[in-house]
Parts: structure tokens; C-alpha cells; sequence
């Protein structure tokens, strides 16, 4: 026998409230789900209110009447209660729900559908670049490559280096030169200076034997604010804080 | 099985025949096989309705007339139920007072789209006859309540004929079938209650209780 069919052969007794609580309560779960025997249960008590009818007729004493109609009157207008909802509504409500999906659903297809296109559109402007971004990276990070500073006549050479921040994106770029050799188990590290807490490593860096030195988009926090940067030296491994002195220090602009 | 005391005055015969609609309405009686009468039928038209839906919107609006109407109207239905069942004028008509209040409270509960009045209340005093006589609250919310019925019984003529037909069908029932019904229906015993009170197995209620509902419905319906 099917759960089905034994819920519908304990469907009379449920009817009249003959089932256990255990059964009752497992009746109204099956109830939920199946059309077929909520159809049957509202048959069932067409036929369990024509066995109640044949109660042999009998008048409520007159004082009944009148109990109730100063019960109403106590109560002037009837309490405004939320009508709950029927299985009968079940059908509308979930087609209502289903309308609404559906829309906010075509909705965002469609913003998808047309951002997509946006991004299509240039696709072929950015495959274009990317030859000269790859030839310009190489370029700068090419140890072969000839890096010249170009300063006013009889200067002495000093260490110097550039950085390139977006703070929006947290990319950084950052190039030094004329960098003296790190002492030994000692790195250049350069670190971001947000405007109120602590100095923000941006990552470590041995110069080449020219003194040259990059950092390439090192690993960043996207949104931070960086009013100064500052290269320091510092133990290779170790905890991360800044030590002075300062070797190279710069004002965001 | 409980049964009215001789107090309760029986001025109408069937519970549809309201205090004040008896009088000079009742043309033709039904008796039972003891020649008591056990059903009277109106004769103010065959196939008048009773047009409850505009009675139950107005009592939405705090209606107290309209609410009187129907008290009117179906009190001898809800009563005579609660007494069949509690076998107590008293607590029956605690029972009246409750359903009538609750439909006051709460119209909505009633959707004609899902039953007729008559036996919605007929359900419902019932149902809380039994929890009364259980001492328990109710399981059944008002408006959970909906009822189908190929008989119309919202006109009179043709429910006093479901009936009338429904009353035959239980005294022609094996005597142990409709004391299983009687049991669960008025006297509100579950399965395994009726099951010590009889000897009978579970299995042996199911069926009767099954078989005793589907000859009622065939009846009416035929």
C-alpha cells in the first residue's frame, strides 16, 4: 500500500476527528501536498454534516437569543481579523509569486544582457593593448634592459624611486634606482602610510647589481587612502614594521 | 450515547426550523418508525434559498440585524448538534453562544465559495461539541473548514430531503455499523477508543466508519 492510499483510507476518520494526534498531525502534511484528498476530505464532511443534521431538532431556550445580542452589542462591530489563507489560494499566490520572479528575473536578464554588450563593444580596444602592456612590462622588468636617469648636469647620482598608486584598485607600480645592495639577511621594503594607522607593507626587494629595483603590483587592500610612501630596510623574515632610518619617502601628490 | 433531557422544549423538528419561522410555515411532517416527528418541511416555497452571503457582508459591516437573522435562521442547527453531542441544554448552549460569537468576530472564517452555511455550522458545532466533551481546544479553524455537497442545502426542500434520506440510511444500518459511526460522530471516541469500548479491531472501524459515510453520500445523491 502506498503512503497515499493509506492516508486516503484514514481520510473518514480524520474527517470526524477519530484519528490520533500523531495520526492527525501526519494527515495534515499529506494534506499539503495532495490535491486528491483534500478534495475528498471536503466531500467527506458534506457527508459527516448530513449525519449531524439528523440530530433531532431542538430550540435554544429565548434567553439564548438575547445573551448573544447583548454579547454583539458589547462588541459594536466585529473584530477586523487578517483572513488567513486557504489551500484554495495556494494556486494564485504561487502564480502571482511565480509572475513576480519572472519579472525581476527578464529584469536582470536583461541588464546582464545589455552590460554584456557594453563589455563586448570593447573587447577589441583592449585585445589591441594588450600587445603594448605585455612589451611595456617586459621592457621595465627586462634585467637587460638600460634604465638611465636623466638629472641636471654634475649631480651626483642618489637613490631615488617612483610609485604609481591607484587606491581604488590597491595596483601599484613602483621603480627605484642607484639603490646601494641591501646588507646581509636585509631587504628594501616599501610600505604605504595611510592617514591615520599603521604603515601598510607593500612587499620586499633586492636591488640589481645596477641598483635598479621594481614591484609590481604587489598584493594591496583595494580602498586604502596612502598619504606617504616609504622604503625602509629591513630582516628578511620577521615581523612587519617599519625601522628607521627612512631610506627613500615621498608625498602622495 | 447521550440523548436530550425532556426539559428541552422541541418546538421544530428539523434544525433548520428557526423559533421564528415555525409558525404557520410547516406544512408537511416526517416521522421516524416510533411516529415521533423528526423532520418538518417549510412550505413557504420549494426551492427558496436562504441568501446568507448578503447577511454574512453585512455583518462584516457590524451589522447586529443581520447577525439576529442568521442566529434565526441556524441556532436550531447549531444547537441541536451541540445537544446530540453533550446530551447538556446548558453546555450546548454554551456552544451556540461560542460559534455564533466566533462567526460575529470573524465572517470572514465563512466563504460561501466553499460551502453552505447550514452545514459549516453543522461541522463546526459539532466540531466543538466533541472538543467540549474531550476538554480540549479546538483543532479546526473556522475558516479551514470547507465542505462540498452534491445535495444543495441551502434550499430547504432539498436538504430536508438529504435528510430525511440520511436518517433511513442509518436505521437501516447494521446496528454495529452505525454504533461505530454514533460513537465517532456524537459521541467523539477516535479509532482506538471505539475500538476498546466495541472489541473491534482498528482495521474493522476504519471499514464500517468508511462504508457507513459512502452509503449516506450515495443516498443523498442518487
Amino acid at each position: 500500500m502506498t503512503g497515499h492510499e493509506r492516508f486516503a483510507q484514514n481520510l473518514p476518520l480524520y474527517a470526524i476527528d477519530a484519528l490520533s494526534v500523531s495520526e492527525a498531525d501526519a494527515m495534515e502534511v499529506h494534506l499539503e501536498t495532495c490535491a486528491a484528498c483534500r478534495r475528498e476530505l471536503e466531500n467527506l464532511r458534506g457527508d459527516l454534516a448530513l449525519v449531524a443534521l439528523t440530530s433531532e431538532a431542538a430550540t435554544p431556550p429565548p434567553r439564548s437569543r438575547q445573551r448573544l445580542l447583548a454579547a454583539i452589542a458589547h462588541e459594536s462591530h466585529p473584530v477586523p481579523t487578517r483572513r488567513r489563507m486557504g489551500w484554495w489560494l495556494i494556486p494564485f499566490a504561487a502564480s502571482a509569486f511565480l509572475a513576480i520572479f519572472v519579472a525581476v528575473l527578464w529584469r536582470d536578464n536583461y541588464v546582464l544582457r545589455d552590460r554584456l554588450v557594453q563589455l563586448q563593444a570593447r573587447i577589441p580596444a583592449q585585445q589591441a593593448e594588450i600587445p603594448l602592456a605585455q612589451d611595456l612590462l617586459a621592457l621595465i622588468t627586462d634585467p637587460k634592459s638600460v634604465q638611465v636617469d636623466l638629472l641636471a648636469a654634475n649631480t651626483k647620482p642618489s637613490p631615488h624611486g617612483r610609485a604609481v598608486y591607484a587606491p581604488r584598485t590597491g595596483a601599484l607600480f613602483f621603480m627605484a634606482s642607484d639603490l646601494p645592495p641591501a646588507p646581509p639577511h636585509k631587504a628594501y621594503e616599501l610600505w604605504l602610510l595611510p592617514k591615520e594607522g599603521t604603515p601598510v607593507p607593500a612587499g620586499t626587494f633586492q636591488p640589481d647589481s645596477n641598483g635598479n629595483a621594481t614591484l609590481i603590483m604587489p598584493a594591496i587592500p583595494a580602498g586604502l587612502e596612502a598619504v606617504k610612501f616609504a622604503v625602509t630596510l629591513e630582516p628578511e623574515t620577521g615581523p612587519r614594521s617599519p625601522t628607521r632610518p627612512t631610506v627613500l619617502s615621498g608625498t602622495s601628490q | 450515547m447521550p440523548s436530550a433531557p425532556e426539559q428541552v422544549r422541541r418546538t421544530a423538528a428539523s434544525p433548520f426550523d428557526s423559533p421564528t419561522r415555525v409558525a404557520g410555515e410547516i406544512q408537511n411532517e416526517i416521522r421516524d418508525p416510533h411516529g415521533k416527528v423528526a423532520l418538518k418541511v417549510s412550505s413557504t416555497g420549494p426551492d427558496r434559498t436562504r441568501a446568507d452571503e448578503p447577511l454574512i457582508t453585512r455583518i462584516r459591516t457590524g451589522d447586529q440585524e443581520a447577525m439576529a437573522t442568521i442566529y434565526d435562521r441556524y441556532s436550531g442547527v447549531v444547537y441541536s448538534v451541540a445537544l446530540r453531542v453533550l446530551g447538556n441544554p446548558d453546555a450546548a448552549e454554551d456552544v451556540l453562544q461560542e460559534v455564533m460569537l466566533q462567526l460575529w468576530r470573524d465572517p470572514d472564517a465563512f466563504d460561501s465559495a466553499r460551502g453552505k452555511l447550514a452545514p459549516w455550522l453543522a461541522i463546526i458545532a459539532r466540531h466543538r461539541s466533541v472538543n467540549y466533551l474531550r476538554k480540549r481546544r479546538p483543532t479546526v479553524e473556522l475558516s479551514e473548514c470547507t465542505i462540498a455537497s452534491d445535495v444543495d442545502l441551502e434550499v430547504e426542500t432539498e436538504c430536508s430531503r438529504a435528510i430525511e434520506r440520511a436518517r433511513r440510511v442509518l436505521a437501516d444500518m447494521p446496528e454495529t455499523q452505525r454504533i461505530v459511526l454514533e460513537l465517532a460522530v456524537f459521541d467523539g471516541l477516535t479509532d482506538a477508543e471505539i475500538a476498546v469500548r466495541t472489541g473491534q479491531s482498528l482495521g474493522t472501524i476504519k471499514t464500517r466508519v468508511c462504508a457507513a459515510l459512502a452509503a449516506i453520500r450515495k443516498a443523498v445523491t442518487r
